[in-house]
């Protein structure tokens, strides 16, 4: 049995803030469900994200964006105090120790890199409070590009589905991409975790049995 | 070009940027949403600033980013 199982002496833990350099996370409420809805078929998310084109009622918003949640937040801009996406923790297996994250950025927010900062939150977060060993990602090639950079360094692509999607003219592959504990508590990732101010960085990492 | 900030991108592998015409989209220096979330990261480390959300949201090809490193650059270390 290993250190996260057995906890410190004293019997205290470190509670992870869910706050980095730029932003923070917030659960999601049902006050939200608007906002998100907006997010959801705003600009190019009407397409690039989950709903591919259609445009659910309010309630079919409310009901479906908790299916398979594990974790869900709303991630907030600490300079300007506004909401900038959501990142949601969905599909875990607690018996094979893996689960899938997902990200949406506000069309405000474009080039920021907020919400994909507030995405490495939710990965810190997850790994901090469950005993995951890798998280995954499920995305079309035409979103890939946003960070492909760090493939190989961050995550590695698994698995694709070829030509599984859809849309003007054109099938599209969808990847599977990977990150896990290893990279992610990992010295190659040290710098990146402290310049963004991780929990795990700043409170130190208690690694998984 | 502030040398510190030279230094920085080399740090990072994005120079590329400094030798790239001005019009040069960032998507095609291969500088992503996650390379901009490093690099900004790392500029506000080294120079003690904090960069608004809305500037970043404006950047779209090289002179952009360029001309924002270098003149916030110079008004931390001014």
């Amino acid at each position: 049995m290993g250190a996260a199982a057995v906890g410190n002496a004293a019997g205290s833990i470190v509670v992870p803030d869910l706050v980095s350099r730029r932003c923070e996370l917030r659960p999601v409420q049902l006050s939200d469900i608007e906002l998100i809805a907006g997010w959801e078929t705003g600009g190019e998310n009407l397409v690039r994200w989950r709903l591919h084109g259609s445009t659910p009622s309010p309630d079919g918003v409310r009901s479906e964006i908790w299916n398979g949640v594990l974790a869900q937040f709303v991630v907030v801009s600490r300079r300007s105090g506004s909401p900038a996406g959501l990142v949601s923790l969905y599909n875990p297996s607690f018996v094979h120790g893996h689960a899938y994250v997902g990200a949406l950025q506000s069309p405000d927010f474009g080039r920021s890199a907020l919400t994909l900062e507030g995405l490495m939150l939710l990965v810190d977060h997850a790994f901090r409070c469950w005993t995951f060993r890798k998280l995954y990602a499920e995305v079309l090639s035409f979103n890939l590009a946003q960070f492909a950079s760090g493939i190989g360094r961050v995550f590695t692509v698994e698995g694709t589905k070829r030509e599984h999607f859809f849309y003007d003219g054109a099938y599209w592959d969808e990847h599977l991409l990977a990150l896990t504990r290893g990279t992610w508590e990992g010295d190659g990732l040290t710098r990146l975790r402290a310049v963004l101010g991780m929990a795990s960085a700043r409170q130190g990492i208690v690694r998984a049995a | 070009m502030n040398p510190a900030v030279v230094r920085l991108l080399e740090e990072l592998e994005l120079t590329p940027l400094l030798a790239a015409d001005a019009a040069t989209p960032l998507e095609e220096l291969q500088i992503d949403s996650l390379r901009t979330l490093e690099l900004v990261a790392c500029f506000e480390t080294e120079f003690g600033v904090e960069v608004p959300d809305e500037l970043l949201v404006a950047l779209v090809d090289a002179g952009d980013l360029l001309r924002f490193l270098d003149v916030r650059s110079d008004s931390a270390t001014s």
